[in-house]
């Protein structure tokens, strides 16, 4: 053992822990439950590895699971303090802190581990039984062997004594299925797969029988529904904002599944308030209303799921519809405020998966991670006060998906006496002292510093007044190549358009690079400036593109 | 489209929510205090007041919300009872109760109140009591039973005596401070605070004993033993943050804290204090305060420090250099003796420094940083215990909420947690392409504390925050 931990240190750097196993069993009970058995050793190894597993949390939902800790102790190494056993407690959530919605069905037991040091041994059993599954029947487990630290044996089986017909995301040869059939047991050694899910059930089952359960009929005779159509003009996207704007997002355990059965649209109305699960049930039902052909739909919101799943494996819930045009799904998440009537979901939802909860069923759907035509258009139009090293004049800034979309929270959620603040900050301003936002294009009228010697002039370009650009420019030369993130992707184009130039100046030649153009003259008596940029995930060689944003010299004009 | 867009972007913010009356009636026999707060507010459209909250902690406290309505003038309704639930606490506290106020719309009046029950440590010390608020409520109403020996401080309130109970009301809508106490002086708040701490510290378990002696090794003088013995304290024990109520100063066993490894302020300030006791070095435990009270309470003490050879040592300080306190507010210290010590804030102990060499031509920079005292934590907290490739991400994302546009490529810097030397760094990298026209705002790092940063720049031309060739 001691040099299966060794081999592991030498080969990729110490790990922050050692699981010498790691094993669940999952049970189909005669009596319709299911248990998870989950057993686990594991030796911290560094300092974050006795941090992560002196406290271990367990998420349940009382009511329909209960959480059984069989053992958990801590085997110490050093000599005379023998071994110790954990203290564990269970309470609220700690994520369902004051501020998060009322959702009261979810626990978790915390599992302290005292005293715990590097090298000694953890030991848990864990006992969950399942009593009741929201919306569904199908069960789903993933598990997730290599994810952990660093794994000497893991070991899944499924015990299926009722023939339980099983599906898997893994039927290939790389798993050994023994005689429970169907088990599949599994060595890391014997395996690349980083992840397994059996299922009783496909997603298409699922969203059939979550159909039967939630969309209920009785709710068209909703009479408020058609009023609130009448005033949004039957538009998705207006009936979206209506629904986003209107309803206070505060909730509770309502329903018969805690977490995943919504409240009526009456309901919701009347109250004026509901969460994300009230909100789709309810927009479903206004698009039913304007022709549309609508349903709700379980969503995660932090990317794909499993191949197969159960209504748990989601946690959020959006409303989709059929395209009038070519029947493909149109997502429109009414949950966040301030996202513009355009995008439909916010880009934070991209790459995620969904199902559509349709009679009859229908499989997953990932919403696509590109091809949004994500683009920022800025154009300054003024005038430049070399004495006091000040452009004065009007910014009008437009664009497509994210940069929109920042836009558009940036204005909606923010308090009018901080807004000039707010868009000074976002734009690079000296100073703003107006803004003003039609909800396609916002102007802001204000004043931006230039920087000067008795030589050159420097202009402000992409690198200043695109903050989400910037915060892109951030995350280049350190971060290795394979974990380079675009957190808010687009096409930059900034147009700046100047008086007050002494048209002798020496005006810097053209940047042309990889994704990045930058070109500078004189129109009319004006100086003309024109920087375009392409941080998206299409631009193959996007490090250099930000690398020549960042410099200077094509926006550093010279004296005469 | 356009049409409705507007309509819905006009209905932004503009309404703030405000309470309008608060009422508190407290009961106390002795042992058992109980506090019911009713709140009277009006929602605005900010949404503050969607959920209110009350922490508690359940070992020693009772809590229940006996009433709860909202609406519309002349149209109140109950809230249902879904919306009211525990949650878990904030700022130290274990739970909290919750109440939600589903549908508010702005306009709405509100009325709620909470009863809590307390059966704990304080409780059973005294009457102590204290509300300070800002200029919110238009009236503050607080009334306690008459006992014997309450003192009494406030500013902006009146007293009025009825039925055994005292009642003190707000007059003054600019500043409100009413603080409530039975302890009659100084030393008997320092006896409340301290009692379990020197319960606590009679004992030496072996494992203590261990580290006074690897302590007692850093040096002849005292204050470089103590110093080393903070270092052992901050490096093997998770420092909680002050947790409210009567935990904020209970004292477990030492050999309890030490097996937990983790330890609150004054269960640091303890253990340091034991540790000190074994090297033969006298170093009390002072509770401290950033707010004056008004009379003696033992409310408000959330720092714990012990006295070496007169000076201050804050065990739950995580890397902090040697013998620095922060303090950029006036502390109030309860010193030995119960004795209240006023300690003025020290600001001149901070300072940064960092030097630019650029070489545009070679599109090479390199960042020295030398820090003391505030600056010094501030380096230390930002990237002690972190790898290579992630105390570069972090001094990455150091330079752009700067502004700064150069790209560091590696990062030296001295031992971060030897707190006896000063914390530098040095930064290498490269800077964006540089033409002959080349000219550049001065790069400066934010700190995010006041103080003298002084900043030097290297072979090439600085002028009025620019620099060229």
């Amino acid at each position: 053992m001691l040099a299966a931990i060794l081999t592991l240190c030498l080969m990729g750097g110490i790990p922050d822990a050692v699981y010498l196993a790691h094993e669940v069993n999952v049970t189909f009970e005669l009596n319709g439950s299911i248990t998870e058995r989950t057993t686990a050793v594991i030796i911290p190894l560094t300092g974050r590895g006795v941090q992560r597993y002196s406290t271990m949390s367990v998420a349940f939902r009382t009511g329909m699971e209960e959480l059984e800790i069989v053992q958990a102790y801590a085997g110490h190494w050093r000599g005379g303090r023998g071994s110790s056993q954990a203290t564990i407690s269970t309470g609220p959530h700690r994520i369902l802190s004051r501020t998060n919605r009322l959702e009261s069905s979810l626990r978790e037991t915390v599992i302290l581990m005292p005293g715990l040091e590097v090298g000694d041994t953890v030991t848990v059993d864990i006992i969950r039984t399942i009593h009741s599954l929201p919306l569904s029947d199908v069960y789903s487990y993933s598990f997730f062997p290599a994810l952990r630290d660093s794994v000497v044996r893991s070991v899944f089986r499924v015990h299926n004594d009722l023939n339980t017909q099983l599906i898997s995301s893994e039927p290939g040869s790389s798993w050994e299925f023994l005689n429970l059939s169907p088990v599949p047991s599994h060595s890391l050694a014997e395996s690349s797969s980083l992840m397994i899910s059996i299922a009783t059930g496909t997603p298409e089952r699922l969203s059939a029988e979550a159909s039967h359960s939630l969309d209920r009929p009785e709710h068209a005779g909703c009479s408020r529904l058609d009023e609130i159509v009448r005033t949004t003009n039957s538009d998705p996207g207006a009936l979206r904002v209506w629904v986003a704007e209107n309803i206070n997002y505060t909730g509770a355990d309502a329903g018969v599944w805690p977490g995943w059965s919504p409240r009526s649209p009456e309901e919701t109305l009347e109250d004026g308030s509901g969460v994300c699960r009230d909100r789709a049930v309810l927009l479903t039902w206004l698009l039913r209303k304007a022709g549309y052909d609508a349903y709700p739909a379980l969503a995660t919101t932090n990317g794909e799921t499993a191949l197969v799943v159960d209504a748990r494996s989601f946690d959020h819930m959006i409303t989709v519809y059929r395209s009038p045009l070519d029947n493909s799904w149109i997502v429109l998440d009414p949950t966040p405020r301030g996202i513009p009537i355009s995008a439909g979901a916010s880009f934070g939802l991209r790459g995620c998966t969904f199902l559509p909860i349709v009679p009859g069923g229908t499989a997953l759907q990932t919403i696509p991670l590109n091809g949004w035509n994500d683009t920022l258009n800025i154009l300054i139009s003024g005038e430049i006060d070399l004495e006091e090293n000040l452009i004065t004049g009007d910014l009008k800034a437009s664009g497509y998906g994210v940069p929109l979309e920042l836009i558009t929270t940036l204005f909606t959620r923010s308090d009018p006496s901080n807004r000039n603040e707010m868009f000074r900050r976002f734009f690079g301003a000296a100073q703003c002292d107006s803004v003003f936002f039609d909800g396609e294009e916002v102007t802001v009228h204000g004043k931006w510093e230039v920087f000067r010697n008795s030589e050159y002039v420097l202009l402000p370009g992409l690198r200043e007044i695109s903050l989400p650009g910037s915060r892109i420019a951030s995350l280049l030369l350190p971060a290795p190549p394979d974990s380079f993130l675009i957190d808010a992707p687009a096409t930059e184009i900034l147009r700046v358009s100047l008086s007050g130039f002494d048209t002798e100046s020496r005006l810097p030649v053209l940047v042309n690079a990889p994704g990045y153009i930058c070109s500078m003259d004189f129109e009319y008596g004006r100086l003309v400036y024109t920087e375009t940029a392409d941080v998206t995930n299409s631009n193959d060689d996007v490090l250099q593109t930000l690398l020549v944003r960042s410099a200077t010299s094509a926006r550093a004009v010279g004296l005469p | 489209m356009m049409i409705s867009s507007l309509i819905l972007i006009a209905g932004a913010i503009a309404l703030p929510s405000r309470y309008t009356s608060v009422d508190v009636e407290i009961n106390w026999d002795g042992v058992v205090k109980e506090t019911t707060v009713s709140y009277s507010a009006i929602a605005g459209d900010d949404g503050r007041f969607l959920r209110v909250t009350r922490d508690f902690d359940p070992e020693y406290m009772e809590i229940e919300v006996i009433h709860s309505t909202y609406g519309f003038p002349g149209q109140p309704r109950d809230v249902p009872e879904w919306a009211v639930d525990t949650l878990t606490g904030s700022e130290g506290w274990p739970l909290a109760i919750v109440v939600a106020f589903p549908g508010l719309r702005p306009g709405m009046t509100m009325e709620w109140s909470f009863r809590v029950r307390e059966a704990g440590v304080m409780s059973g010390s005294g009457l102590f009591y204290t509300y300070i608020a800002g200029s919110e409520p238009d009236t503050i109403i607080v009334s306690c039973p008459d006992v014997d020996d309450l003192a009494v401080g406030s500013v902006g309130f009146t007293e009025t005596a009825g039925r055994n109970r005292r009642v003190f009301t707000s007059v003054n809508e600019e500043y409100k401070e009413l603080w409530l106490s039975t302890a009659s002086n100084w030393g008997e708040v320092q006896d409340i605070l301290l009692e379990p701490s020197r319960i606590s510290s009679l004992e030496t378990p072996p494992d203590l004993r261990e580290a006074a002696i690897e302590a007692g090794a850093a040096g002849a003088l005292p204050r470089m033993r103590v110093s080393r013995g903070r270092v052992l304290i901050t490096e093997s024990l998770q420092l909680l943050p002050f947790p409210g109520g009567d935990a904020g100063f209970a004292v477990r066993s030492l050999q309890e804290i030490l097996d937990s490894r983790r330890a609150t302020p004054i269960e640091a300030a303890t253990l340091l204090s034991a540790m000190c006791r074994v090297m033969s070095i006298e170093a009390p435990v002072i509770p401290a305060t950033d707010i004056l009270p008004l009379v003696p309470s033992p409310l408000g003490f959330y720092r714990s420090f012990i006295l070496v050879d007169g000076e201050l040592e804050e065990p739950s300080e995580y890397l902090s250099p040697a013998g620095w306190v922060d303090a950029e507010d006036t502390l109030w210290l309860l010193l030995p003796g119960g004795v209240l010590a006023e300690m003025p804030p020290l600001m001149e102990s901070d300072t940064g420094l960092e030097i630019w060499d650029i070489s545009p031509s070679d599109g090479e920079f390199t960042l020295t940083i030398q820090t003391v005292g505030g600056f010094d934590r501030e380096l230390r907290r930002k990237l002690a215990g972190m790898n290579n490739e992630e105390i570069l991400l972090t001094v990455a994302d150091w330079f752009l909420v700067s502004s700064i546009y150069y790209y560091p490529q590696s990062v030296q810097l001295s031992d971060l947690f030897d707190l006896t030397e000063d914390a530098w760094i040095i930064v290498e990298g490269i800077i964006p392409p540089a033409g002959e026209q080349w000219i550049e705002t001065a790069p400066s790092l934010n700190w995010s504390r006041e103080g003298i940063v002084t900043r030097d720049y290297v072979n090439i031309q600085y002028s009025n925050g620019v620099i060229s060739r």
